[in-house]
């Protein structure tokens, strides 16, 4: 079945794939979210300013544990550099290849066995 | 040098989406020769550990051309180790004999089996060169004597800061000729020339296995060869695996044929080999790939480079290692890296006098397959004035363990930046801070563990860096010594410092001010080589050293100190209120904290003729509030520019918009603490309207980046420029046409301005009889601390001066009187802890005043000192004759530098007498030519030119020659021990006494007014004190009993004294209450020994 999304994943750029075949094909596509900059600083003339790096932020409602299990390969610690396939990316409905660190959340909401509202967030993406 | 920002770069500080990634790299120093410690030669055979200067080395392995001095030296148990220590490799070695820096810290144990290792490593540091004394010589480094160093000056490379960054992708699609070499050929080949091959060479080989490799990144290769009939046949290999076997036998001969074609690699770094297989011969033309190369570009700058009374003549780079370089005779070559690693830069410039100095900076470069250190946190990295420099600290979480972090290691601290979430360029450069590790902090928490790294930029290091106490003194011919100097200005002795007494000319920028003022001395007691560099930059010329981020080292006046329409700096950036975050907060002073500075200068023209000028500001009148502030010995031009000086210290002290502190919202890094460089800046909108609006001066500069959202942020802290206040002619201390009746009393205005006004003394110049000259500056503590400053004073020599003056510029002379049989001499130095140089002695007498017999014995009759002028001093000298035994010589007039002969000295005894000028003359108490022996008093007018007849005095034998003089007047005290006589006007009376007094220059001291008398007594015994001009005494109790005393008047009022023995006591109520002031004299000095002379000098 083709995939319906263009959503893709790779530690470098000649093995991405597409996040869908996963977990045996059973893995479905994130709702990309973006952030252009991390913070916002108020300036004197009352101006404000976006600071830091954009984030892109991919997020299942629920997963279950080989899905959870299969994102995990490309991040085994606390963050890594990974190659995606993403839209959203400075909000634009394109799908673009961008270098970006993931970082795995500090916290996973369980239901059981599936994790719920996951988000995995991607920092500093740098088109490629 | 700083340039201001262009439109687009302030568009693209003010954009959003700013953050960087931050680097540490850390310069990994390649091994160039390795050997063992063999022994150490003849005269450190007793010691292998203190003051070694040479070792001898066996089993050396390398090519011993390339260890260049300044390289450091690892001696290690272990091959490569530096467990015992480093030490800097100080000149050329041969295959035996290594000369190093002169070191104590290490143990150059000879009996380790097969001894120690010692490895030699390109790092190329910041080393102090101690400086050698034999014989009274000064040697520089060790054996450098010096010969024409200070008129013939080594120039100075100035190549920039370190480099550091990454290999930079850029497609290609190259075309490769066989001649290229980057191909290397393996066998036998024939490099050929024919017009038809591409780029008309070709080499051809017909040898079986023989083959030309290159290596490429890409996705495509292809190989041209030529083909012609009888050719043989090539084999491809790429990466080791065989592809292709490639036929080159053609009917006809064509040229340029492309005979081999791979697209299908994938793309990454490959390696091509073409073999020839020996079925004839193969004629290989080029190759081509598609594909990218990975290099990093450097484009340094040396055109800055300098040298004091010559040209810069020629540029001759070093790049090893690099891939292609180009100008590399010129200032600014271009040099490519496409391979990571550390890379040593060299520069060796020349001058029009045939001098060369060698610099050398490090390129440190990396690509993703050799990363520098990522893993880590910038805790800080601030710079601030006062500091000097910068220095950063580093947090490291995973990398910390990598060999390649030695201690004090190199460290560049660089950035990626992105503005607009797109990577640009940074105004101000990819280098945010270097410097060297100086310390580690390392924590490990029960679930963790990390290590802080501090690095320091040079200021740290120079302040680290003991230093012998520097002095150089201007002399108008050639200079013939190490402390001489011609044309003396502030740059050139902190040249000297930099240059001669460390490394820093070699290893970083030293760009120094181009103030033409001249010094007639210039010298430091500090302890550090940054100390010494500072004290005497700003006590002269108001001028600071910094180092910038890059490393640079700057010697600059202080902006405030400049005059407005001096101030031709760059303004970098006008800021507003777009450019920062959060609050500005500033002091708006109402009140100035200073009412009058006094300040005086002097002005030394070529010939080091001097002329002391006197300043206010504002002026006579003290300001309605503040301090006073007194700022003593500038150099200056004139008096106008003495007065600016004046106005322009009092308008900085009193800034109305002293420092504040600006968080700006953006990655700015193009503006610096050094060089000088302002930064605009206009706050408004507070209630109160007074705003901020102009040029400011940065104080402070901090980097801060937020990990956790990438942003690297700048915070300064500014300080408004100031302008000169009201500056005016001030008065001549201690002149009697000094105008009192302005302002009119009453109130009474402030007396003439005292140019040393303080609660107690401070610095305290002692002679002993055993440790020679002792010193302090921390006379005003309860524990004064006295170190010894004998430098350059032989030892036989140094206990036995007997007149000891010290002028009013603070330039000390000590004479040792009396005939030849006692080494007769005089001696000097800049100031206390400057190198003593003898400026009279036996021979010097012998040659200036002819003598009627040779067999005489040359006399050095008295010496004294002109206390109204900076720094003159006077002495009588010649030939003994007789009998009766007289001086046949002359008085002598005037400095260190030279002294003019005045009056012969007719009548004059050969006795050791005393010299001092009060009251408009100079006067000599000794005693007269007769058949009898006689004390007397001779006059020689203002300047010595004339010497009156003797007028005898009333009574006592004929040693009544010492005598003391009421400050700067025309009385005298002249004493040995029961006599004592007052000389008024040239009329003696006596006073009678009924104790010895001491029989020795300070054996008796009064005040400026002669009220006030203190003596010590004769061969032991106490001291007394007189309150009514030495006709009553009272015995001063509570001092110990100790031996003979020497006294002192401690400036300022008739109650402060001192007195020394064995101890040294101050008292500020006429002896009524005594203070002991030995602090730790008694720990460096025997209690039996004593001091016999004792000056306050502040």
């Amino acid at each position: 079945m083709a995939n319906l999304y263009s959503y893709e994943i790779g530690t470098t750029a000649g093995n991405m794939v597409n996040v869908e075949t996963l977990a045996n094909g059973t893995m479905p596509a994130p709702k990309a979210t973006w952030r252009p900059y991390t913070e916002l600083r108020t300036l004197g003339n009352l101006d404000v300013r976006g600071v830091g790096y954009p984030v892109v932020t991919w997020t299942w409602g629920i997963l279950t544990r080989a899905q959870r299990d299969a994102l995990r390969t490309y991040c085994t610690g606390a963050s890594a550099a990974v190659y995606i396939k993403t839209q959203g990316i400075d909000n634009s409905d394109a799908y673009l290849t961008v270098t970006a660190f993931m970082v795995w959340p500090e916290e996973e909401q369980r239901d059981a066995t599936r994790r719920k509202e996951f988000s995995i967030e991607f920092r500093k993406p740098v088109s490629v | 040098m700083p340039t201001p920002l262009t439109p687009t770069e302030i568009a693209r500080l003010r954009k959003d989406r700013q953050f960087s990634e931050l680097f540490l790299g850390v310069a990994q120093y390649a091994t160039i020769y390795t050997a063992r410690l063999a022994s150490l030669p003849v005269g450190h055979s007793d010691t292998h550990t203190d003051m070694v200067t040479q070792i001898i080395v066996t089993g050396g392995s390398g090519t011993l051309s390339n260890i260049l001095p300044g390289m450091t030296l690892y001696v290690g148990t272990t091959a490569g180790a530096y467990d015992v220590g480093m030490c800097r490799i100080r000149a050329t070695p041969t295959t035996t004999t290594w000369k190093l820096g002169e070191t104590s810290e290490i143990d150059f144990d000879t009996t380790v089996t097969g001894g120690l290792y010692l490895t030699v490593v390109n790092d190329f540091g910041l080393w102090a060169k101690p400086i050698k004394i034999e014989d009274e010589t000064p040697y520089m480094d060790v054996d450098i004597s010096y010969t024409n160093q200070h008129s013939n000056f080594a120039p100075v490379p100035v190549m920039g800061g370190h480099h550091a960054g990454f290999l930079e992708r850029t497609d290609a699609t190259p075309t490769i000729d066989d001649a290229d070499t980057a191909i290397t050929y393996s066998g036998s080949w024939t490099a050929f020339s024919f017009g038809a091959a591409y780029d008309g060479t070709i080499h051809f080989t017909g040898s079986a296995g023989a083959y030309a490799e290159y290596a490429f990144y890409g996705s495509r290769v292809k190989v041209m060869a030529r083909k012609s009939s009888g050719d043989g046949e090539a084999d491809i290999y790429i990466d080791g695996v065989f592809k292709a076997r490639v036929d080159l036998d053609n009917a006809t001969t064509v040229w340029q044929q492309w005979v081999y074609d791979n697209s299908t690699l994938t793309e990454g770094a490959h390696t091509i080999r073409i073999y020839c297989i020996g079925t004839g011969e193969i004629w290989i033309d080029a190759i081509y790939y598609e594909g990218a190369t990975f290099e990093m570009t450097i484009s340094p700058d040396a055109s800055d480079s300098w040298v004091f009374g010559a040209n810069i003549l020629g540029y001759q780079w070093g790049a090893d290692g690099a891939s292609a370089t180009s100008g590399m005779t010129s200032a600014t070559p271009t040099i490519t890296y496409n391979a990571a690693g550390t890379y040593l830069l060299s520069c060796t410039i020349s001058t029009d006098t045939s001098l060369t100095t060698t610099g050398y900076r490090y390129v440190l470069v990396y690509d993703d397959a050799n990363p520098p250190i990522t893993q880590f946190t910038l805790d800080g990295a601030h710079a601030d004035y006062d500091a000097g420099g910068w220095e950063f600290d580093v947090t490291l979480y995973a990398e910390a363990s990598r060999a390649g972090i030695r201690d004090r290691a190199l460290c560049v601290l660089f950035a990626r930046d992105y503005f607009e979430a797109t990577q640009e360029d940074c105004p101000g450069g990819n280098v945010i801070a270097t410097g060297w590790i100086s310390e580690e902090n390392n924590l490990k928490t029960p679930d963790y563990g990390t290590t802080t790294l501090t690095v320091q930029g040079a200021q740290y290091w120079l302040r680290q860096m003991i230093g012998f106490p520097a002095g150089l003194e201007m002399v108008t011919g050639t200079p013939t010594a190490w402390t001489e100097m011609k044309t003396l200005t502030v740059g050139r002795y902190a040249w000297h410092l930099l240059h001669w007494r460390s490394t820093a000319t070699a290893v970083m920028d030293v760009i120094l001010t181009t103030d033409a003022r001249y010094a007639s001395e210039l010298s430091s007691l500090a302890d550090s080589i940054w100390q010494q560099l500072r004290e005497n930059s700003f006590t002269t010329i108001y001028a600071l050293p910094g180092v910038d981020r890059l490393g640079r080292l700057f010697v600059e006046i202080e902006p405030q100190m400049e005059m407005p329409e001096d101030r031709t700096w760059e303004q970098i950036v006008d800021l507003d209120s777009q450019d920062w975050e959060g609050d500005v907060e500033w002091l708006r002073v109402t009140t100035p904290p200073v009412s009058q500075v006094n300040l005086s200068g002097v002005a030394v023209d070529g010939s080091i003729s001097a002329l002391a000028y006197f300043s206010l500001s504002y002026g006579h009148v003290f300001g309605r509030h503040g301090e006073a502030h007194v700022q003593d010995r500038l150099l200056v031009g004139d008096q106008a520019t003495c007065n600016n000086l004046a106005g322009l210290y009092c308008g900085w002290m009193n800034n109305p918009t002293p420092q504040f502190r600006v968080r700006l919202c953006a990655n700015f890094r193009a503006a610096d603490l050094w060089p000088r460089q302002k930064i605009g800046i206009t706050v408004s909108g507070e209630p109160r309207g007074v705003g901020i609006s102009g040029d400011c001066v940065i104080r402070e500069m901090d980097f801060e980046h937020d990990p956790t959202i990438g942003f690297l942020q700048t915070s300064l802290v500014l300080e408004r420029e100031t302008e000169p206040a009201i500056g005016v002619n001030g008065d001549v201390p201690g002149r009697e046409d000094t105008d009192f009746s302005i302002p009119p009393l009453p109130p009474l205005p402030p007396l003439p301005p005292i140019l040393t006004p303080y609660d107690e003394p401070k610095k305290v110049l002692l002679h002993t009889v055993d440790y020679g000259f002792i010193y302090t500056e921390t006379f005003d503590q309860p524990f004064p601390q006295w170190k010894f400053i004998n430098g350059g004073l032989p030892a036989e020599v140094k206990n036995s001066f007997n007149q000891v003056v010290v002028t009013p510029y603070g330039r000390i002379y000590a004479a040792l009187c009396g005939t030849s049989a006692v080494d007769i001499s005089i001696w000097t130095t800049a100031q206390p802890g400057g190198f003593w140089t003898k400026i009279v002695d036996e021979d010097w007498i012998r040659n200036t005043i002819p003598f009627g017999d040779p067999e005489h014995k040359a006399l050095l009759l008295a010496m004294g000192i002109n206390a109204a002028a900076q720094d003159q001093i006077a002495f009588i000298a010649g030939e003994e004759a007789g009998p009766p035994a007289t001086c046949g010589g002359a008085f002598f007039l005037g400095n260190y530098a030279g002294f003019a002969s005045g009056a012969a000295t007719d009548s004059v005894g050969s006795a050791v007498g005393f010299l001092s000028r009060g009251g408009g003359e100079w006067m000599l108490t000794a005693n007269r030519q007769s058949i009898f022996w006689q004390n007397a008093f001779f006059s020689y007018g203002s300047n010595g030119a004339t010497q009156s007849p003797p007028s005898l005095l009333t009574s006592g034998s004929a040693e009544l020659s010492w005598h003391a003089r009421a400050g700067i007047s025309d009385i005298l005290y002249v004493f040995h021990r029961e006599l004592l006589q007052n000389i008024t006007g040239g009329a003696a009376t006596d006073i009678p006494i009924t104790f010895n007094i001491e029989n020795a220059q300070c054996g008796l001291a009064t005040d400026p007014t002669s009220e006030y008398v203190a003596a010590a007594e004769y061969n032991g015994g106490s001291v007394k004190m007189s309150t009514d001009y030495g006709y009553t005494w009272f015995d001063v109790e509570d001092l110990p009993e100790e031996g003979t005393y020497a006294v002192g008047w401690a400036l300022t009022d008739n109650q402060r004294w001192v007195a020394a023995s064995a101890g040294v006591y101050y008292t500020n109520d006429a002896f009524t209450t005594i203070y002991d002031k030995t602090g730790n004299l008694d720990e460096i000095m025997d209690a039996t020994s004593r001091v016999d002379f004792i000056k306050v000098l502040a």
